[in-house]
């Protein structure tokens, strides 16, 4: 059978077409043997940091527990200011145990025995009572629970048979209420108790600081010969003690204090001078002692080196009567107030100095009972409520903060834009720039060629200054790749703000809650890279 | 003569402009001597006196499509290393983005011509179609960067549509005066597995501000192998092929109209599978959520690295892990795939219109093709050209646009071999040839019994 001429045209035709486009296959093949690269090309924006800052969000702890907030009271922002703080001794150095060393001895001079005896192989048994006394540091002490300590009891004794010795007390309690009873059975000779007084609670009962024992013993000499009399020498030891807390009849105790209440406010960053018209001084004693407090407070002196600002803040030696607290571990607290005007502060300079006499128990040994704990102590510090209403001097801020982008991969960006974008709700100017460190903190570029100015916002004069219209900054910056190379390798920004003060701004800047600062700093980056995806 | 000739070609190209923007699937077999060309027309007219199939090898086709990857458009390559360059997929992500995949295999088949008009015929066929619809605003977007879309909400919609199902069913056509045919065909469906994306939609806008917010949701019905945790259940689905009916219906039409010209109309898949077994019909749910310092309404939400006042006085300024750390993927991204009870998933219809003209030996023919897939339509138009040589050959060119792909020149035959029946027809030939441009390949291929009525053998073309 013979194929049509069409089919055999067709057929050729067919195969002349693969045969020249098999060379494609070829090519397809041989870039599976090739490595793999990927090409990006992209723009990306996004914000990197953003902050809303108000003025009431504000709260800082600094050193030493003093601390820095702003409330709104009454619609008004009030800078708190709680000083750093000074502490008397703890109950711990006021008071401390210390046991009276005595030896004594008892005799066992025949058979006198308490309860039934023999004469001829039987036990013999005698009792003997002593008062430990336990000095507590010019207490008379009813009672004390024991923090630590070890009380040691040695005996020696001649006795040359087995015998039975045991330590009791009725005013030595442990945790459970039980009285103290211990028992030795030695062979002959001595022998010693140790007690660890640890959680012991110990009862003085006579006004004597001392605590009553007995020992009974029992001589157990079996078929051993009994010669009279036999001889105890008892001796303690008491190497070092502490207690949680005493009970009992203190004496006085007085205690100089004097310190400078810092008012010091991020001192290290910032410069802040500013006067306020009025500010409230509440001198505050705080005490965690079981007994009357007096302070005498000789000076008492509202300081700010740098104006030469000093105000007395009393005329004549003032004596402080102070609560204490009924419960152990409470506190008492007692206030002295100051009304001060036209306080000048600096953030650097400004402190309250302070001296005087602390009294613990001022009428000594009366009779009346007080306690007191080991890490009990009165502390005394002033809180300085500053009502915004300030005519503002300088503010000036400058911050190194550690900031890595090293995520971002230089080599792959074409461009970058940062975009800072401010609102300012404050009545007052802005002038901020900020900075890229090396690892050495040098300045290896700025963000803007020019501080960038930020406008104060429009306040209302007739409406107590309210806030009428933020101001709104925008502002681009254009990073180079070489340029942003050195941003993007800089390990710390630094930052620079300051309050832009204009002596034709109104005399009274009034701080309220809708008075805050925006920022948003964003990039956007043009990545342009090849990428080795995979390599043959 | 000219006109005959001229006429296409304006109509083609005028097609071409107006389909510039089509959003579109594989084109049909376009022989119209093979009896498969009812698949997509039960009242295209069967010039048989009857036909069988060889079980297995009467009826294979396997259409695979998708329009965002063509490899000499995404990869260029020198000497040592071929370069991926996805900027250049961004043309094609202007406009939607699919993946398709449709299988259909002939278990059985016959039909027979009653009287002159009629014809009646039975077959049983496995299909699976599956539509993929990719989040192409959002792949664009992550290509491109965000920097060209501030202001404006990214929404992307990925969408999976995927069916198995045994379909059974006979086709019964009848012929008026020789030029009016209509048909249709009941069947009955056997759903053997099935993805339906019931929502599904990912946003990310970025302000005016540069403030970045995304969020996303996902919801499937499935009917799979597996059970809710994903283990395989052969069993159950063994047990169960026959407990998922469904029932749909084709219907069609063929018109000749005076001066040679014709139409041809049909709608097929308009019905429905119900997945009964509730062993298997699982439900899977994707969303995102509130869990963490950068998430809000339900989606992640960046703004920038908070600093407070007391974080610049102690340093301790955010870094970019510090997103990742704290956000909880397991909370953050949340899905579930439990247990669900029976649904119900539709077919995916498609609404086929052609026009043809029929000059000596040579046919000529446009037409067109829509998938409705859920909320998508998926238009597709085909221009053939059939020839017709002696009684014993069918040749047929053609040119196709759908998927939005444009380089689909098409090729088939058709053999007479006394009662054996060969055809072959591919919709895109290029692609073979030129594999870097691959973007559909469409096969139709098979081997099957069938007799011509005397009287129609003696003519150049059962359809001339």
């Amino acid at each position: 059978m013979k194929l049509p001429n069409f089919l055999i045209r067709y057929f050729s035709l067919f195969i002349l077409i693969t045969m020249l486009f098999s060379s494609c296959y070829k090519d397809l093949l041989e870039d599976f043997d090739k490595s793999v690269e990927g090409v990006y090309d992209g723009t990306w924006a996004a914000n990197i940091v953003h902050t809303e800052v108000n003025l009431s969000d504000f709260s800082l702890t600094m050193d030493d527990e003093s601390e820095v907030l702003i409330e709104n009271l009454d619609n008004i922002l009030v800078l708190t200011y709680n000083t750093t703080k000074l502490y008397s001794l703890k109950g711990e150095h006021l008071y401390y145990p210390n046991l009276e060393t005595v030896s004594f001895s008892f005799d066992i001079t025949g058979p006198n025995p308490v309860g039934p005896s023999k004469i001829h192989k039987a036990n013999y048994t005698y009792t003997f009572s002593e008062n430990i006394k336990l000095d507590m540091g010019g207490m008379i002490v009813d009672s004390v629970l024991m923090k630590s300590g070890s009380l040691v009891i040695n005996i020696n004794s001649n006795l040359n048979f087995p015998y039975t010795l045991t330590l009791k007390s009725d005013y030595v309690l442990d945790e459970n209420k039980q009285k103290l009873d211990m028992t030795q059975n030695p062979l002959s000779g001595g022998t010693s108790f140790t007690i660890d007084l640890r959680d012991k609670e110990i009862i003085m009962p006579y006004g004597q600081n001392s605590i009553p024992v007995s020992f009974d013993v029992e001589l157990r000499p079996g078929s051993s010969a009994v010669n009279f009399p036999y001889r105890f020498d008892v001796n303690n030891s008491l190497p070092s003690c502490s207690f949680y807390w005493l009970h009992g009849q203190p004496i006085t105790k007085e205690e100089y204090l004097s310190q400078n209440l810092m008012m010091q406010f991020i001192a290290e960053k910032s410069i802040l001078k500013l006067k306020a018209h009025k500010a409230k001084i509440n001198l505050e004693v705080k005490n965690n002692v079981g007994m009357p407090l007096s302070l005498k407070v000789d000076s008492l002196i509202l300081c700010n080196d740098a104006d030469k600002f000093y105000v007395p803040l009393i005329n004549i030696t003032e004596l402080l009567t102070a609560g204490y607290p009924a419960v152990k571990g409470e506190y008492k607290t007692t206030y002295r107030s100051f009304d001060i005007e036209n306080f000048t502060f600096d953030n650097k300079n400004t402190y309250i100095q302070f001296r005087g006499t602390g009294i613990l128990n001022h009428n000594g040994i009366d009779g009346n009972k007080y306690f007191i704990t080991d890490s009990s102590r009165y502390r005394v510090h002033a809180r300085v409520e500053v009502p915004l209403k300030i005519d503002l001097h300088q503010f000036s801020y400058l911050d190194t903060i550690p900031f890595s982008m090293d995520s971002l991969n230089v080599e792959q960006l074409e461009s970058a834009l940062f975009r800072i974008h401010i609102t300012n709700s404050f009545a007052f100017g802005i002038r901020s720039q900020v900075y890229f460190l090396n690892n050495t903190y040098q300045v290896v570029d700025s963000l803007f060629d020019k501080p960038l100015v930020l406008d104060k916002a429009i306040v209302d004069p007739e409406n107590d200054y309210h806030l009428l219209q933020s101001i709104t900054s925008s502002q681009d910056v254009t990073v180079t790749n070489k340029r942003l190379e050195r941003i993007t390798k800089a390990p710390y920004l630094l930052i620079k703000a300051e309050v832009n003060v204009n002596k034709d701004d109104p005399y009274m800047i009034f701080y309220y809650n809708e008075q805050k600062l925006g920022i948003k700093l964003g990039v956007k980056a043009h990545i342009k890279t090849q990428l080795k995806i995979s390599s043959k | 003569m000219k006109k005959y000739i001229v006429i296409p070609i304006i109509i083609v190209l005028l097609t071409i402009i107006s389909f510039e923007n089509i959003k579109a699937q594989q084109s049909l077999a376009i022989l119209n001597e093979c009896i498969y060309s009812t698949n997509y027309n039960p009242g295209k007219k069967i010039n048989y006196k009857w036909h069988a199939t060889i079980p297995g090898i009467s009826n294979f086709n396997i259409a695979f499509s998708e329009n965002l990857l063509t490899y000499n458009q995404l990869i260029t390559s020198n000497a040592t290393s071929i370069i991926i360059n996805p900027s250049r997929l961004v043309k094609n992500l202007k406009k939607p983005t699919r993946l398709i995949l449709d299988l259909n295999e002939e278990l059985i088949g016959f039909g027979f011509k009653p009287d002159d008009e009629s014809y009646f015929s039975f077959s049983a066929r496995l299909r699976s179609e599956n539509y993929i619809f990719l989040p192409n605003e959002l792949i664009s977007m992550l290509i491109t960067g965000n920097a060209s879309h501030i202001g404006k909400n990214v929404e992307s919609n990925l969408g999976i549509f995927h069916s198995t199902y045994l379909e059974l069913g006979p086709n019964y056509q009848y012929t008026i005066n020789n030029d009016y045919t209509i048909g249709f065909r009941p069947k009955l469906l056997l759903g053997i597995t099935n993805i339906h994306t019931r929502a599904s939609s990912i946003n990310f806008l970025t302000t005016e501000e540069w403030d970045i917010y995304a969020n996303g949701n996902m919801e499937m019905s499935t009917y799979l192998p597996v059970d809710n945790q994903f283990d395989f259940k052969q069993d159950y689905f063994i047990n169960s092929l026959l407990h998922n009916p469904g029932f749909a219906i084709d219907l069609g039409t063929q018109i000749n109209l005076p001066y040679n010209l014709g139409i041809a109309l049909s709608i097929n898949d308009l019905g429905a599978i119900f997945w009964m077994n509730e062993k298997l019909t699982n439900h899977f749910s994707f969303n995102t959520s509130d869990t963490g310092q950068w998430t809000k309404d339900g989606g992640l939400y960046f703004s920038g690295f908070e600093i407070s006042l007391k974080g610049i006085e102690t340093g301790e300024i955010q870094g970019f892990d510090e997103i990742f750390d704290s956000i909880s993927v397991e909370d953050f991204l949340k899905y579930s795939y439990i247990r669900s009870e029976s649904y119900r998933s539709p077919l995916y219809p498609k609404l086929y219109a052609e026009l043809f003209y029929t000059l000596s030996n040579y046919r000529f023919s446009i037409l067109s093709r829509t998938d409705f897939v859920g909320k998508h339509v998926i238009p597709s138009v085909t221009f053939a050209c059939n020839a017709y040589f002696g009684d014993i050959v069918e040749l047929a060119l053609s040119y196709s646009i759908y998927n939005r792909t444009f380089n689909n020149l098409g090729f088939g035959f058709h053999f007479h071999f006394g009662p054996v029946q060969w055809y072959c027809t591919l919709d895109n030939i290029i692609s073979p040839i030129l594999p870097k441009t691959l973007n559909n390949l469409s096969l139709q291929t098979g081997l099957f019994l069938g007799i011509r009525p005397k009287a129609k053998k003696t003519i150049m073309s059962s359809y001339i």
